[in-house]
């Protein structure tokens, strides 16, 4: 049975929880404008570093390309889900975040070899086993590729101020070439442990990712 | 970089609840200003958020709280994020056809200390231990709190209208007997982050 002092309790409760008063720009904001000003603001608080170039994208590039003697690939980037046929079956998906807030998800799979079958099922099996994501150290990675840039990129080619690779490189791109250059360097490094000769075995895979929203 | 990315989902979950929280407060012109400055005072202490989506969210508020007491009083001042929001409102004044009216100039006649606790639980939907981590005091002061303003509005909102003066209402502090957490229209609970319950506000 319902007390009456239950009762005022009620009503009390009632009265007060709508009491609330109109709220009509949180009812009308839409999920992008909410997104866009999480975006804004993290850019606000963390603003990107000046003096990157995108000389980074260079000496990224050439290394992705040597790594690819043992292990490694760029992640092609795509602005919508349509995802390449490889990536229907990809080996491994995970899903970060960029430094403007835009949120990825990457899928790595396609991997093949010139020369070991072998290393390819270590391959896979390395990346359906780990948390890549993880494991890659991002920041190192990062600071590494600025020490690189810092010195005149990989090969000490310097580049001219008008060159388009002079241009500043996004934080996102550069986060997301760390992160492509992070993994490679760990697949490199397991097959190396597991005593595949990576010169020899040749090993590439592909990856895709999907940010929307990103600042490339 | 796990700070961030918990960060980021916390906000993304509670963006908007914090837009409702800071609008109940500041009106819809201010609302989405002081809502970025709360999202970059959020980014900028990354690294003090705790590491799960619960005590996140509640550290959210608890940052939307301080930002908004700095808004009232410093007056406001236009940030210069960007101002999406407000195309979607046409100026008009909603409080015209509010229905709560008489039972918010109820909560706005208590004392600030109290009437910010009934808000925060009966708004914004927190219980009353979440509420006095978002307003930072201890949770038996929130209780008592709690009780001593719930007695303060059942006597001003009774229909007869007899409000007691300050002597009753004293005196019938103890007589509140509804337990601080038994606040019925729980929320709902949602799953944000690393799985963690929270409860969001209504």
């Amino acid at each position: 049975m319902t007390s009456p002092r239950q009762t005022d309790d009620d009503h009390l409760d009632a009265l007060l929880n709508a009491s609330s008063p109109p709220a009509p720009l949180a009812g009308a904001a839409t999920e992008t404008d909410l997104a866009t000003l999480v975006a804004e603001a993290r850019t606000a608080a963390i603003p990107p570093r000046p003096g990157r170039t995108r000389r980074h994208l260079t000496a990224v590039s050439a290394a992705v390309v040597l790594g690819l003697a043992g292990a490694g690939a760029a992640a092609a980037t795509v602005t919508d889900a349509d995802w390449l046929p490889w990536a229907q079956e990809a080996d491994v998906i995970f899903t970060y975040t960029l430094p403007s807030g835009a949120v990825c998800e990457e899928r790595i799979g396609d991997v093949g070899s010139s020369g070991d079958p072998e290393a390819v099922e270590a391959t896979r099996e390395f990346f359906r086993d780990n948390d890549v994501l993880a494991l890659a150290d991002v920041d190192a990675m990062i600071a590494q590729i600025r020490q690189e840039d810092a010195s005149g990129g990989e090969d000490g080619t310097e580049v001219s101020a008008d060159d388009p690779d002079a241009q500043p490189m996004s934080a996102d791109m550069e986060y997301g070439l760390a992160l492509g250059r992070a993994i490679s360097d760990l697949v490199t490094a397991e097959l190396r442990s597991q005593g595949f000769d990576t010169d020899a075995a040749g090993v590439s895979y592909s990856g895709q990712a999907w940010c929307p929203g990103a600042d490339w | 970089m796990r700070a961030e990315a918990i960060l980021q989902d916390v906000l993304t979950t509670s963006a908007r609840d914090l837009l409702r929280y800071c609008e109940y407060r500041l009106g819809p012109d201010e609302a989405e200003d002081v809502l970025s400055e709360v999202l970059v005072a959020a980014w900028r202490r990354a690294d003090d958020l705790p590491d799960n989506g619960h005590d996140a969210r509640l550290w959210l508020f608890g940052i939307a709280r301080n930002t908004v007491l700095n808004a009232r009083r410093s007056g406001r001042r236009r940030s210069n994020l960007g101002h999406q929001l407000r195309r979607h409102h046409d100026g008009t004044d909603a409080r015209a056809a509010d229905a709560g009216l008489d039972v918010r100039d109820a909560v706005d006649r208590l004392e600030p200390d109290l009437a910010e606790l009934i808000r925060t639980v009966h708004w914004d939907g927190f219980t009353v231990a979440e509420a006095a981590r978002v307003l930072d005091i201890p949770s038996s002061t929130a209780t008592s709190r709690y009780q001593r303003a719930r007695t303060m509005l059942r006597r001003s909102l009774a229909p007869d209208g007899d409000a007691p003066g300050p002597a009753e209402t004293e005196h019938r502090r103890d007589r509140a007997a509804t337990p601080a957490d038994r606040v019925p229209d729980r929320p709902r609970l949602r799953t944000v982050g690393s799985g963690q319950e929270v409860a969001p506000a209504r």
